[in-house]
């Protein structure tokens, strides 16, 4: 647990400093800061983080045609050990934790009492009773009282890990030429290697549909793992890139965003706002076989009185415009749902988007939907009413995602 | 081995109630009660080898109807007269509220007589629209509780039917706190104390506290004897009455066995399989009536791994930590106190002696001049052997549950501090005190189950109540488990001999597995 009753109030207030910095900066800032041409930040989770380094076509690019270098070390991360870890985390989340074997991850997700998704992420077992578990947002309350009752420490660790993400078809062999020997690494396997300063954690996963892998350190690791990547590429393409480009991939990879594509309970104000796994595209997950878990008996109700009410979909839009935040008429009349995310597919050359509609809009026969796109053209709006057709996501599939040994691009 | 088809935790007032009612509707019941004897907390105490009392002396809602449904009459329950409340002290003349909570009242100006007499009739009305709800299930968190939603329309319609005046003068009362009310209409300080020390006993309350009228609601809710308002001391103790309740229980079919604690509530797949005893003999059925507090089960009988993160939070967050305590003092000869008999005797000089007894007790602190009430209980028979006459049953407020200096220490401060009262009033008593304890909020909680001790096993307050009671979802008996129910005085609504919530508990279970 982070509190320590031990401590003397006047020391934990003292320690509760971080109000004097609003906010933060990675343990990769000096490199990203000297890298970018403009200064293109946004706020992830209270760190700075690069929009776009340079450009955001090129930056997509390099994701797709060479590798591509993203911090993600704001990224929320909790350091959960004890022999009761995996009791507690499949209280905490929907998947059975029982099943995921030591040195894999996977993508899970969590519910309130009620049902509705407090976040997604994914969780790394290091090992027998350690995990990590990755999200979007803090959760560390809810998970100290979901923790009530089992031998398991908790801690986040957000600030002292850095995180990379090495993502696009010559990230494998950037890393084999960085002296990481990952040929035999499934998709989310996880695997550690020595470092001159310490130990370095690679998984092969990510957030961008390609052949990629996302590498842990001590955060006083953080620049001399990033100069032996960018040594390592620098024949390969390696580019750092801005979460313009890897929001780009993500939506063509189909991937949704916690607070983005889906409202998290514990930020949403309007009680309509939050959604249960299933209204988010999430119901694979919710392994009903396992114990109990927080919000089982609300989905098992919802799910047999039918009143679900949303359904995640991918689209195809007609034209180019990316109709992010759009609203979606069925039969261009009544209102049906709303855009989360859209994006021109470079790759797939198709105008797509994630949407969140009312679940009867979801059915074949009822989904005629249109797409009502407001474009800004020099201080005018192009109205435009477009054929949005639901397809199925992803929306690219990448056999070199999944290709072990990895091809050496 | 006999099977059953529910089995009840606890064989206090509310557990034989709902187990009389479950076997008269055909099911197999068995009532499992950790404790040797049962009653809980309205069962007796051996306070002393061979001296016994009642912990809580008095019925002041148990109404006709809960002794009509499980004929407690014909089980040997009878009330006794109609107590009448008098102060306690040298000072003559005391005051005296006499028949239902001062239909009469003496010892007063006429003014403030008058006065009383208005507020009391106001007060009464005010509680009988709460106490309309005590036999009714709440409101759950199903949108589709027509009859609960029903039920509050009609009320507040009849309520507002009695009248513009009296309607505002409720919305406007409902949520001050019990010193303003009685400033606003009387003189006399020990008229309005008897008055603050109903409100507040056995709520971490004081007289000054915004929202302490609820607790004389509370109080005044109820009937008891027949009468609203009314307090009755039964023959024979309360041990009786729980004799009268296991009686009905028993006569109904239920098996009552006590030295029989439930170790837990066994689960399978989100439904309940049956409980597991400490013992180790597992009793398997398919309905499981949980009785006692609900830190106990939820907490304790019900591993944390069956209950979502944010319910199972908020039960451990009831405010559960009791502040009255109890002394018990046995006499060779009775007491010579003021005032007719059955009565109460309370030492509530004035809302100030109550609010500073308050103000120590919320840091932990022992008040100098604690409010009580005492009962004089009639001995049984085997406390009359050894010669005692009178049973004093003294219910001590403002005792903190979690006294700083510790209660090995606080209890002799305590007990002198009520002493010198008694001595001041019945000059001598002192002389005739055969055997006399203390049990703390910390030793009552121990003695009976009921973790804090608290009267309400936890806070009757205004978030605390009806649908919010003992936490929003689980209000209507209902637990998140299936086959799982609770009632107690942890549910609504509250404390207080009654045995509402096993019946309302016992009401439900029978409409859900209707059909079924």
């Amino acid at each position: 647990m982070n509190i320590d009753p031990a401590m003397t109030a006047a020391a934990r207030i003292g320690r509760q400093d971080h109000f004097r910095t609003p906010q933060r900066l990675t343990p990769f800032h000096p490199r990203l800061a000297a890298l970018m041409t403009g200064a293109d930040w946004y706020d992830w989770a209270g760190y700075a983080a690069p929009s776009k380094i340079r450009d955001e076509e090129l930056e997509y690019f390099a994701i797709r045609s060479t590798a591509a270098l993203f911090d993600i070390s704001p990224m929320v991360k909790y350091r959960i050990e004890g022999p009761g870890a995996v009791d507690f985390l499949n209280r905490l989340t929907l998947r059975d934790v029982r099943k995921l074997s030591p040195r894999r991850v996977h993508y899970t997700a969590w519910c309130d009492d009620e049902g509705q998704l407090l976040d997604d992420g994914t969780l790394f077992r290091l090992g027998e009773k350690l995990f990590r578990l990755c999200c979007q947002e803090r959760h560390l309350p809810w998970l100290l009282d979901t923790a009530d009752g089992f031998e398991v420490a908790i801690v986040e660790e957000t600030d002292e890990i850095a995180g990379l993400a090495l993502q696009g078809p010559t990230s494998a062999a950037i890393l084999r030429e960085a002296g990481f020997t990952i040929s035999t690494m499934k998709p989310f396997d996880i695997a550690t290697f020595p470092d001159e300063n310490g130990e370095v954690l690679i998984s092969r996963t990510g957030f961008t549909g390609d052949l990629g892998y996302e590498l842990f350190a001590e955060r006083s690791m953080a620049l001399s793992l990033w100069e032996r990547l960018w040594e390592a590429g620098r024949l390969r393409g390696i580019a750092a890139i801005g979460y313009s480009a890897l929001n780009r991939a993500r939506i063509e990879a189909g991937f949704i965003l916690a607070n983005a594509d889906f409202v998290t309970s514990e930020k949403a104000l309007r009680a309509d706002r939050t959604r249960y796994p299933d209204e988010a595209g999430l119901d694979w997950m919710v392994d009903m076989a396992k114990p109990h878990f927080n919000g089982k008996r609300a989905i098992a109700a919802a799910r047999a009185k039918g009143v679900m009410r949303y359904a995640l979909v991918g689209m195809e839009l007609e034209g180019n415009e990316p109709a992010s935040m759009a609203l979606l008429y069925h039969r261009k009349t009544r209102e049906a749902g709303i855009i989360t995310a859209a994006t021109w597919s470079p790759t797939t050359k198709r105008n797509i988007a994630i949407a969140s509609i009312e679940r009867k809009y979801a059915e074949p026969a009822n989904s005629e939907l249109w797409a009502e796109i407001y474009a800004l053209r020099e201080l005018r709006y192009h109205k435009m009413m477009v054929r949005a057709r639901i397809v199925e996501r992803p929306f690219l599939r990448l056999a070199r995602r999944t290709a072990t040994p990895p091809a050496d691009f | 081995m006999k099977s059953f088809d529910v089995a009840v935790i606890g064989a206090g007032h509310n557990g034989l109630a709902a187990a009389a009612m479950l076997a008269k509707s055909g099911r197999r019941v068995v009532v499992l009660e950790a404790s040797a004897r049962i009653g809980g907390l309205g069962g007796a105490v051996e306070f002393a080898p061979g001296f016994w009392g009642s912990l809580s002396p008095v019925l002041y809602r148990l109404p006709a109807s809960v002794e009509k449904a499980l004929d407690l009459g014909k089980h040997g329950f009878k009330h006794g007269g109609l107590a009448s409340t008098v102060t306690l002290g040298a000072d003559a003349p005391a005051i005296t509220l006499s028949g239902a909570w001062g239909e009469q009242v003496s010892g007063v100006s006429a003014a403030d007589a008058e006065a009383y007499a208005k507020l009391r009739n106001r007060l009464l009305k005010q509680a009988a629209v709460l106490g309309a709800f005590d036999s009714e299930t709440p409101i759950g968190p199903d949108a589709a509780d027509l009859g609960a939603k029903a039920k509050i329309a009609r009320v507040a319609m009849g309520m507002r039917m009695s009248g513009a005046d009296e309607f505002r003068q409720f919305l406007r009362m409902a949520l001050m706190c019990v010193a303003d009310v009685a400033d606003e209409v009387l003189e006399d300080e020990r008229l309005k104390g008897l008055i603050a020390y109903d409100a507040t006993v056995g709520i971490r309350l004081g007289p000054r506290s915004p929202t302490s009228l609820l607790g004389l609601y509370h109080r005044l809710s109820g009937d008891s004897g027949g009468r609203q308002g009314g307090m009755t001391i039964p023959f024979g103790g309360m041990a009786a009455v729980m004799e009268a309740f296991a009686s009905a229980a028993r006569a109904a079919g239920a098996d009552i066995r006590t030295a029989s604690p439930v170790a837990r509530i066994d689960v399978n797949a989100g439904t309940v399989t049956g409980v597991t005893l400490a013992g180790g003999e597992t009793i398997a059925c398919r309905t499981v009536l949980s009785a006692t507090s609900p830190l106990v089960t939820f907490g304790r009988l019900l591993s944390g791994r069956e209950l979502d993160a944010g319910f199972a939070n908020s039960i451990k967050s009831l405010r559960n930590k009791g502040n009255v305590s109890k002394l018990f003092v046995a006499l060779d000869r009775p007491p010579q106190f003021h005032g007719e008999r059955p009565a109460r005797h309370v030492h509530a000089p004035s809302i100030r002696v109550i609010e500073d007894s308050f103000n120590p007790q919320k840091y932990g602190q022992m008040p100098a001049d604690p409010p009580f009430e005492l009962f004089v209980e009639q001995p049984d028979a085997q406390s009359a052997k050894q010669g005692a006459a009178a049973i004093l049953s003294i219910s001590i407020a403002n005792t903190p549950h979690d006294l700083k200096e510790g209660w090995d220490k606080g209890r002799h401060a305590l007990t002198q501090a009520v002493m010198v009262r008694l001595e001041a009033a019945s000059p001598g008593i002192g002389n005739h005190v055969l055997a006399s304890a203390l049990l703390s909020p910390v030793e009552i909680g121990d003695a009976f189950g009921v973790p804090g001790g608290h009267w309400h096993h936890h806070e009757l307050q205004a978030d605390r109540l009806y649908a919010l009671r003992p936490v929003f979802g689980a209000a209507n008996y209902r637990a998140p488990v299936d086959g799982l129910w609770h009632c107690g005085a942890g549910a609504h609504p509250g404390g207080g001999i009654s045995g509402r919530s096993g019946l309302n508990a016992a009401r439900e279970i029978i409409a859900a597995e209707r059909g079924r």
